[in-house]
């Protein structure tokens, strides 16, 4: 919260000033404009735009000038072009679509219950016919790019699903013509190298889960008759070697992996960065724990307080400067989305981050039964009762009867950012997004209450943090945070489109 | 008996109907309407008619109700701007705005 | 105690009631009863306030003298049942609702362009399976809710001149909607 500052009289801005949100950050003032820009400010000079004082050709004016701070400035052309630009992912639908191929899972992890069943439940995997109806509507989107990502469950239980949805999408999509890609999240212990060859050779990029050092992960995710950990990091091993062996650039191409923080892994972050690092990953995704995946008397075994996660961050985000300090090239996830805002003024169309949020006008998620949810969150809410988030199902669905049902519009607007409370005067705002299912699940209400909200305390968290780095200034620093910015298109793994 | 009062500014009469019709295999309902509001009281069934406690019904009722009469406000709100949203569409369809 | 709405807001046990500032808060045995002031609160965010709790509570909205709201908040079986607690959140969410309505009148214009955009960008333009699809028969078959039967200048330009005749405004209907009325029957087809 910005210090009261005695002015003495009733605050007016300079008339030149363009509608300014401000908040403290390092001792100074931060002062975002609607469309982005970001200025930092001294106590002082913030006291002065208060009492409306700005004296043309001060140190304050120029740079208030030049980052479109001042109206008589500002290229209104320019500044309408870029605007336009962040939100380019409305002009087209949802581009990622996720295929629930089976519920059943060969892993029990602590923080996923309701998105898995037991291996004999083979009444949750996914029939080859229901799969082909999925690949048909996915197809219908606007987009010119869509990604199939296979989940679960363990999308390895119902590889022959997965095999048939690959090959079936490549002949279908030669009459549309779009940007074709397929990505797996899988735990990887049911790989062999039979699945691994179709998998590489059919360009499907790897995704798995390291919740931490082996002792974490295997504690939270519990293979029978094995480990866990030791399993994800042979394959992992595995795919990198395959992937250096087609010749490609190890740096870009490799296993991705996620880690979901829970209460153990709070106290280990600078462990957690060691294990992604020795593992030969350069992104490291600190996601908090999700309220989605488990039922409410589990919430209070792993959930934590979101001050607790801000610090453990923190401390996880410069242990990976050092390790960049020395040359390694590694990023932090959710750093590097909002950096490509902040310093890029691009929007990188990370759904949960955006504005409007990406639930079905960004991404599908059909579950093994066929039902169609505008999100994994949706569809993770069904599997504990709620069914607010159900669109359609495969065998009736019209692709536009989806992108304009009613839920899809309230989504929509839920997640417009200048329509929240809070949000509207968030110097954040610009960068930022809402997830209206979060905001269902945590607080009854599509809208949320931002306050109380755990997904908005860990946003502002990170960014505060970040513009502490930015106002600190320290070159090399903000050089390193300037490289994550740097998006390497993964060009491998698509399947160009080839329309007849 | 149970009664439940609704007053006239905050509940819709067709949604009380609504409500009443959909409970009545629960327990029987008498409706009376007064300056300012509606009536619903609210009287067991016995259990082998499918009756049902009468004050959970009648919670039910109450909130079945309000939910509806919501819901009826919301849809009159939606089928106004309905037209506003479809509009820009059509433009977005064009030539000019696809290239 | 404060809950961020009157500043000085009492609660008070067992059917205790008391009046203080613009709210009263009313905690009997699984209940809470909060009274209100509605120039404070549009109808709207009582509805959107009231809504939130429907899940967890048996909720009754009744007036309680002149200008006064009365929401009363009864726990569901099972739920759990801090009246404390379930007055905050409903103060919380009355503010926050009013709020919203307020800010979502002032941007109207831009939540309404971003909302068009992201649906005609998503949905976009009806497409062939959709036509089939359609239920045709005597009374929809000759139905052009694409315009492909209409001359360039009737669909685009003649607007004014179609609303004279008495058949006009029919084809200017689907002229001017021309996305709207394929949606009616997918709509209707799924």
């Amino acid at each position: 919260m910005t210090q009261l500052i005695s002015l003495g009289q009733k605050p007016a801005a300079p008339p030149d000033l363009v509608p300014i949100r401000f908040r403290d950050v390092a001792g100074d003032v931060l002062l975002t404009n609607p469309w982005g820009d970001w200025v930092f400010v001294s106590q002082a000079e913030f006291a002065d735009l208060a009492r409306g004082h700005l004296a043309a050709g001060s140190d304050v004016y120029t740079r208030l000038a030049e980052r479109n701070f001042l109206r008589s400035k500002v290229d209104v052309e320019k500044v309408a072009a870029a605007m336009r630009n962040k939100k380019r992912f409305l002009d087209y639908g949802p581009n990622l679509h996720m295929f629930v191929v089976t519920l059943r899972c060969n892993e029990t992890c602590v923080y996923c219950h309701a998105s898995r069943a037991e291996m004999d439940a083979v009444h949750t995997d996914m029939t080859p016919e229901l799969a082909e109806k999925c690949v048909d509507l996915a197809l219908q989107t606007t987009s010119p790019a869509i990604t199939i990502e296979f989940q679960g469950g363990e999308p390895l239980v119902a590889f022959d699903t997965v095999k048939h949805v690959v090959k079936y999408a490549l002949q279908r999509n030669r009459a549309y013509g779009k940007d074709l890609g397929f990505t797996m999240v899988s735990n990887l212990s049911l790989m062999d190298d039979e699945k691994l060859k179709f998998l590489v050779e059919h360009k499907v990029q790897m995704c798995t889960s390291i919740d931490g050092p082996e002792p974490i992960h295997t504690k939270q995710r519990v293979l029978v008759g094995g480990s866990s950990y030791f399993e994800s990091v042979k394959w992992i091993e595995r795919i990198n070697k395959a992937y250096i062996d087609l010749g490609l650039d190890p740096t870009l191409y490799h296993v991705e992996a996620l880690l979901t923080t829970t209460r153990d892994a709070l106290k280990k972050p600078r462990e957690i960065v060691d294990t992604y690092i020795n593992l030969g990953c350069r992104a490291i995704f600190l996601r908090p724990v999700d309220p989605f995946g488990f039922a409410e008397k589990t919430r209070a075994k792993i959930e934590y307080d979101r001050a607790e996660y801000r610090e453990f961050y923190r401390t996880a985000v410069e242990h990976i400067l050092d390790y960049n300090r020395r040359g390694e090239q590694v990023l932090e996830r959710y750093a590097a989305i909002f950096l490509t805002k902040i310093l890029q003024g691009e929007d990188p169309n990370f759904l949960d981050i955006r504005s409007p949020g990406g639930s079905a006008i960004g991404a599908l998620a059909y579950n093994y039964d066929g039902k169609i949810f505008t999100s994994d969150e949706g569809r993770m809410m069904h599997e504990t009762g709620d069914d607010s988030f159900v669109i359609g199902d495969v065998r009736t669905a019209t692709y536009r009867g989806l992108m304009k049902h009613e839920t899809v519009r309230a989504l929509i607007l839920a997640s417009i950012r200048e329509v929240q409370p809070d949000c509207v005067s968030c110097t954040y705002a610009p960068y930022c997004g809402v997830q209206p299912e979060h905001n269902h699940r945590t607080q009854g209400t599509l809208f949320g209450r931002m306050r109380e909200s755990t997904l908005c305390s860990v946003h502002k968290g990170i960014q505060d943090f970040l513009f502490e780095k930015l106002r600190e200034n320290d070159p090399k620093t903000v050089e390193i945070l300037r490289r994550w910015t740097t998006v390497r298109e993964r060009t491998h793994f698509v399947h160009a489109s080839a329309a007849s | 008996m149970i009664e439940v009062r609704f007053h006239e500014e905050f509940y819709d009469g067709f949604a009380i109907d609504e409500a009443v019709k959909l409970y009545a295999p629960y327990a029987n309902f008498t409706l009376k309407r007064e300056a300012g509001g509606f009536i619903v009281q609210v009287e067991g069934k016995p259990e082998d008619q499918g009756g049902a406690d009468p004050s959970l019904v009648a919670a039910e009722l109450m909130n079945y109700a309000l939910g509806k009469t919501i819901e009826r406000s919301r849809a009159a709100e939606s089928a106004a701007s309905e037209t506003a949203s479809a509009a820009p569409e059509t433009a977005s369809a064009s030539p000019g705005e696809a290239a | 105690m404060d809950y961020g709405v009157s500043g000085t807001l009492a609660v008070h046990t067992a059917d205790e009631e008391v009046s203080m500032s613009d709210i009263t808060t009313v905690l009997g045995e699984g209940t809470v009863t909060v009274e209100f002031d509605e120039s404070f609160y549009p109808k709207d965010a009582i509805y959107g306030a009231a809504y939130v709790f429907i899940d967890r509570c048996y909720v009754h909205l009744d007036r309680a003298g002149d200008k006064r709201v009365r929401v009363t908040l009864r726990a569901k079986s099972g739920k759990p049942a801090d009246g404390e607690a379930l007055a905050g959140e409903l103060q919380n969410e009355l503010l926050g609702q009013a709020w919203r309505l307020s800010i979502a009148a002032e941007n109207r214009q831009l939540i309404e362009s971003i909302t068009s955009r992201a649906l005609g960008g998503a949905a976009g333009p009806p497409g062939l399976d959709e036509l089939l699809a359609m239920d045709i028969d005597e009374a929809t078959a000759f139905d052009d809710p694409l315009g492909i039967a209409m001359s360039w200048e009737e669909k685009y330009k003649k607007k004014g001149a179609a609303d004279e005749g008495a058949d006009a405004p029919k084809a200017d209907a689907s002229a001017s909607s021309d996305a709207a009325e394929p949606n009616a029957a997918g709509e209707k087809s799924s």
